[in-house]
């Protein structure tokens, strides 16, 4: 019998095995290098467009608020990409034929296939905040750099966390590659944030339970909660999105989803 | 076809006359108007200021308004009343208020205001009839919403956990095959 200290290396070992091998795949099929330049290219547009057409916001929040609004729809497409087809994959072009015939445990094949998604997201999500600090560096000075930048940087992070969750749940689930990589876009796109307005403007009840409604915490940070009963703009709300219920609901999303997500596959056979 | 003429006739006739008598009545409408103004008092704001231009969500600012009145003669029974038109909110209303011929009362309210962009709008009315408004601007910086540890603490608790299901598998498998031992013991 395997003493569990040999048990457990051997786990280990398998999944960075199965991490290692999912990123040689996305890297291979160029989804990293079209999500990286994604990542590079966007905050590019918000540096050279005022400066050659126009003049740069007066504050280094207001720059950061404009820059990083897009960075949800960026944590929306890298987590498609990467997560999308993480398991359906191979259910669909019948790959787990070879892979779940090997020895290693396929608890360790999923978690090791949700961290291969995580990581290169994550790392989008990063490369994003850096070119956009050293815009900030580059015309508002290091001061630029506020406390608020960091906070905002780390809540997207999380965000990260809970939307590849989401992303990977639908792809265990799932029959077809395409489906999933849809149904995960579009929910984080456009299903849950309408599910939200209408249960905060028709039904008149504050959508706690709907993860995008926590997503623009990203940029709250900067210029504060959107006001309750108005604004300028006329964007009359009854609610606004609560910082630390925000964060409880974006763990909660990426632990259940995820331990779910493992144990459906697992239980999931070939057809 | 006579009859049918007639009528015709008859319709032109009365739309002629209609039309011949509506600048009359206009200027009978022009005549009451006109003598509702004369008795409407000519009350201005001339003033609407904040204690502090950049204020903070918490901070309290004093709302001035200043009220001219315009005329020689004491005018009294004037409602001057602030309103937070962003966030549909009345501030506050001063009732029955009179001010001297030819003269200003200042009126101060102490606001506490909520972070974001207020449109603050002062309007002296008469009677239930608005003689003047003014509308200002200002820009409250909201407070910082919650503390850079918190997410880091989030993102710790989630690689902890997702790295630490790795584990998982082999503590069942050797908490069962435990088990099954003793059980064959």
């Amino acid at each position: 019998m395997k003493s569990i200290k040999k048990d457990i290396l051997e786990d280990m070992k398998n999944t960075c095995l199965t991490i290692s091998f999912e990123l040689k795949k996305h890297f291979r099929m160029k989804r990293m290098i079209i999500s990286f330049a994604l990542a590079i290219g966007l905050p590019l547009i918000f540096y050279l467009v005022p400066k050659i057409w126009a003049s740069f916001p007066d504050t280094a929040e207001e720059f950061a608020n404009l820059n990083l609004s897009f960075v949800n729809l960026l944590i929306i497409i890298s987590g498609s990409l990467f997560a999308g087809d993480a398991v359906v994959g191979e259910f669909e072009e019948k790959t787990g034929l070879l892979l779940f015939s090997t020895p290693q445990r396929h608890t360790t094949i999923f978690i090791g296939k949700y961290i291969g998604a995580l990581l290169p997201t994550l790392t989008v999500v990063s490369i994003y905040y850096f070119t956009t600090s050293l815009e900030i560096i580059g015309i508002y000075g290091t001061g630029g750099i506020t406390l608020e930048f960091f906070k905002s940087f780390f809540i997207a992070l999380v965000y990260t966390t809970s939307a590849v969750s989401l992303i990977f749940f639908f792809s265990s689930i799932l029959k077809r590659k395409i489906t999933s990589t849809l149904l995960g876009f579009f929910s984080l796109m456009m299903i849950l944030p309408i599910v939200s307005s209408v249960l905060q403007f028709i039904v008149e009840v504050e959508p706690w339970y709907i993860l995008t409604y926590f997503e623009g915490l990203i940029t709250d940070v900067f210029v504060g909660a959107p006001p309750i009963g108005g604004g300028p703009q006329g964007q009359a709300g009854q609610f606004s999105p609560d910082f630390y219920m925000g964060l409880s609901v974006m763990l909660v999303y990426t632990i259940v989803l995820f331990f779910l997500s493992v144990f459906i596959a697992t239980r999931r056979r070939m057809e | 076809m006579m009859d049918i003429r007639k009528r015709g006739h008859s319709f032109v006739l009365i739309i002629v006359i209609g039309l011949l008598f509506l600048p009359v009545s206009n200027s009978f409408a022009g005549l009451r108007s006109e003598r509702t103004e004369q008795q409407l008092p000519d009350v201005t704001i001339t003033n609407l200021t904040f204690s502090e231009s950049e204020p903070k969500e918490g901070d309290n600012i004093t709302v001035s308004i200043t009220v001219r009145n315009n005329e020689s003669r004491d005018i009294s029974n004037l409602n001057i009343s602030l309103v937070d038109m962003y966030f549909e909110r009345n501030l506050t209303e001063w009732e029955a208020e009179s001010i001297e011929g030819k003269n200003e009362s200042t009126f101060n309210y102490e606001w506490e205001p909520e972070g974001g962009r207020h449109n603050i709008t002062a309007m002296v009315t008469f009677n239930g009839l608005e003689l003047d408004r003014r509308s200002e601007e200002i820009w409250v910086e909201p407070e910082p919403i919650g503390d850079v540890y918190s997410p880091i603490l989030a993102l710790i608790i989630i690689f902890v956990v997702i790295f630490g299901s790795v584990v998982i598998p082999s503590v069942i498998a050797f908490m069962t095959n435990k088990n099954s031992s003793r059980e064959r013991d």
